[in-house]
């Protein structure tokens, strides 16, 4: 049973990490073992902690050319080894990477693929049995793939929860020739840009700084775009910001608008009604400023705050003015950087 | 410049749907369908390349059922110069890879320079075709793409990444770009335009037309089957009994609101730079500054 392991320059993704502590149970399942399949340029410090969480073998493949990704370099180099070795199962997880790296494998080998699984199980007779969301998550389907080898499928990061590592595994390193040549690789990567945080879509947003009817004008919600910013968070707004034209449409949170699950959601002046609360109830942690003390927010806000925005929200953005400037000023310049990309980031959200 | 948009009919997710649906969603009969909403994005990318390249054409292809001839009306009202459905009986229960071989046939013969797909399918949701096609037809792609931009032969392409990031990839053309819902805002149809798409001859290719083997496609030809399709497990909710130690008032109470459960969050309030600094310090001591 394979995984193929997504990982930034230094990092593995979680969801790597989860599938490896299902691969490793699947596998004793069916009396397998769990090859990890680690791309990269110099990634072999990743592998003693790919080891713990339930590899027994890793295969290295390191070359420059495989240091962004390029589909041109990791799907013949993966198809190749597949078609070699011939695993009986492949998962990836459905991250930028794996989700068009996948489906490319699956139609070089003409196996087939389930992505996107939210659950990953056997049936009785030892088949791979890929349960997925369909019609827009009204329904769930479960997928088999009775012929054709490997099965494949790759999952939704945070389905299945991570194994703690076990510092006593240890997995066995097994380099990977890398025959490729860079005049194969069709697509020329230019750069990579980072949008400011502040014109990133709120649904992609980790910390979101919303503002609503309290905020009470233009002027008020300015303060709210500024407490974004020094966050590093992205700015929403609940339906009557919006209509009052301090906010454009996109940044609506709620019924009407966008669905988000930050890890935090800071609401100013928001009253919770229901139409604004079912878009962001799912937040991790949720802090709300409120002049009524009886406001619905409240109800789900793990920091309550009863206060007058005008006020608070002035001393609380010179406060982070003050933290940012004992910490140095090169985060501002970062953030001046990035925003001479904005044009580009404006049209794309 | 030839542009190809792959489309897909689906069923429609955007309204309530009847109960015992599942059933019919397997049988394909008696739902609501529709162009999927993500290749509306791609086709307004491909009118978009017109546009910009006044002597190039646009066809939009599907495969799909008799029944799917009304998106590739709904295309042609839109301004794609041709429609081509493939359709063919032995092409039914195809998977991803099955869809991506029928699609390939079709989009060699039309020998196209920029081939364009939605993200994904609303009700399959696999999102799977654009890259597979990609390898099928050998020709370099590009996923996830939120911005687009063709000259002097190869295409400036904006890749969306997680956490915000974005790649910016260089492509030469003939290729492939599966498009991010949004990257554009799609034009309605004007009135002349779609008079005429009602009248339109819309050309079928089978199985035979495209040169394929019946075993290459349909269920006989998919590896990935659906063996079973059910609503989502709901989410369970334990039932609310309120505590007996309380005072019937409060009980009344907690039975009336449902028993929600809140978030027992502090309450900060008092002098403005207390509270700001209690809310400071909850921000770092979170890791959130």
């Amino acid at each position: 049973m394979w995984v193929i392991v997504d990982h930034t320059s230094d990092e593995v993704e979680d969801v790597a990490l989860e599938l490896l502590g299902l691969a490793r149970e699947l596998a004793d399942r069916l009396g397998l073992s769990v090859v990890a399949v680690l791309l990269g340029d110099d990634v072999g410090g990743l592998a003693p902690l790919i080891g713990q969480c339930g590899a027994d073998t890793v295969y290295l493949a390191e070359s420059p050319l495989l240091g962004a990704y390029n589909p041109d370099a990791h799907t013949p180099l993966l198809a190749d080894l597949i078609r070699r070795q011939r695993p009986s199962i492949v998962l990836w997880g459905a991250t930028d990477q794996g989700r068009d790296l996948a489906p490319r494998v699956a139609a070089r080998l003409g196996t087939g693929l389930a992505s996107n699984c939210t659950r990953i199980d056997l049936s009785e007779d030892g088949l791979l049995v890929m349960t997925r969301p369909v019609y827009g998550g009204k329904a769930s389907c479960d997928v088999v793939c009775p012929q054709a080898r490997p099965q494949m499928a790759t999952l939704q990061p945070g389905a299945v929860p991570a194994k703690r590592p076990d510092p006593s595994r240890q997995a066995q390193v097994v380099p990977i020739d890398v025959s490729l040549s860079s005049q194969s690789l069709r697509l020329r990567l230019e750069e990579v840009i980072k949008i400011p945080s502040s014109a990133l879509d709120v649904t992609e947003a980790e910390v979101i700084v919303a503002g609503g009817r309290g905020v009470g004008s233009e002027e008020g919600f300015h303060l709210v775009e500024q407490l974004a910013h020094l966050t590093g968070a992205a700015v929403a707004a609940s339906r009557p910001a919006v209509d009052a034209g301090w906010a454009p449409y996109e940044r609506q949170v709620g019924l009407s608008g966008k669905t988000v699950a930050p890890r935090l959601y800071l609401a100013c002046g928001i009253s919770g009604a229901n139409h604004h609360v079912v878009g962001m109830k799912d937040s991790r942690a949720v802090v709300a400023i409120n002049r009524d003390p009886y406001a619905p927010i409240f109800q789900i806000a793990d920091v309550k705050v009863v206060g007058d925005l005008r006020q608070v929200l002035p001393s609380l953005v010179e406060r982070l003015r003050r933290l940012r400037q004992e910490r140095g000023t090169a985060e501002d310049e970062e953030v001046l950087r990035t925003l001479a990309n904005m044009p580009a980031a404006r049209q794309v959200s | 410049m030839k542009v190809v948009v792959c489309v897909a009919r689906v069923v429609d997710t955007g309204e309530p749907l009847p109960v015992g649906w599942e059933k019919a969603a397997l049988e394909g009969g008696g739902l609501r369908h529709v162009l999927n909403p993500a290749d509306e994005y791609a086709l307004e990318e491909g009118l978009r390349l017109r546009d910009r390249f006044p002597d190039s054409s646009v066809t939009a292809i599907s495969m799909g059922p008799p029944q799917s001839e009304s998106v590739l009306r709904r295309c042609l009202a839109l301004g794609v110069d041709e429609a081509l459905l493939l359709c063919d009986e032995a092409f039914r229960g195809s998977d991803t890879l099955a869809t991506a071989r029928i699609l390939t046939a079709a989009i060699r013969q039309v020998e196209a320079n920029v081939v364009l797909c939605g993200k994904r399918a609303s009700d399959g949701d696999t999102g799977q075709v654009g890259a597979q096609l990609a390898e099928l037809l050998d020709l370099p792609a590009v996923t996830g793409v939120v911005q687009l931009e063709v000259r002097d032969g190869e295409a400036l392409v904006h890749r969306r990444l997680e956490r915000g990031r974005r790649e910016v990839l260089r492509c030469p053309l003939p290729a492939l770009f599966a498009v991010e819902e949004g990257i554009n805002r799609p034009r309605y149809p004007k009135l002349r335009v779609l008079l005429r798409s009602l009248r339109a001859e819309i050309p079928r290719r089978g199985l035979a037309d495209l040169g394929l083997r019946a075993d290459e496609v349909g269920e006989a030809g998919s590896c990935a089957q659906v063996v079973n399709l059910s609503p989502p497990k709901p989410i369970t909710k334990g039932l609310f009994i309120p505590d007996s130690s309380l005072s019937p008032e409060e009980r009344w109470q907690q039975i009336i609101s449902g028993g929600m459960e809140e978030r027992h969050g502090d309450v900060i309030q008092g002098p403005t730079d207390a509270v700001a600094e209690r809310l400071l310090q909850f921000l770092s001591q979170n890791k959130f500054v």
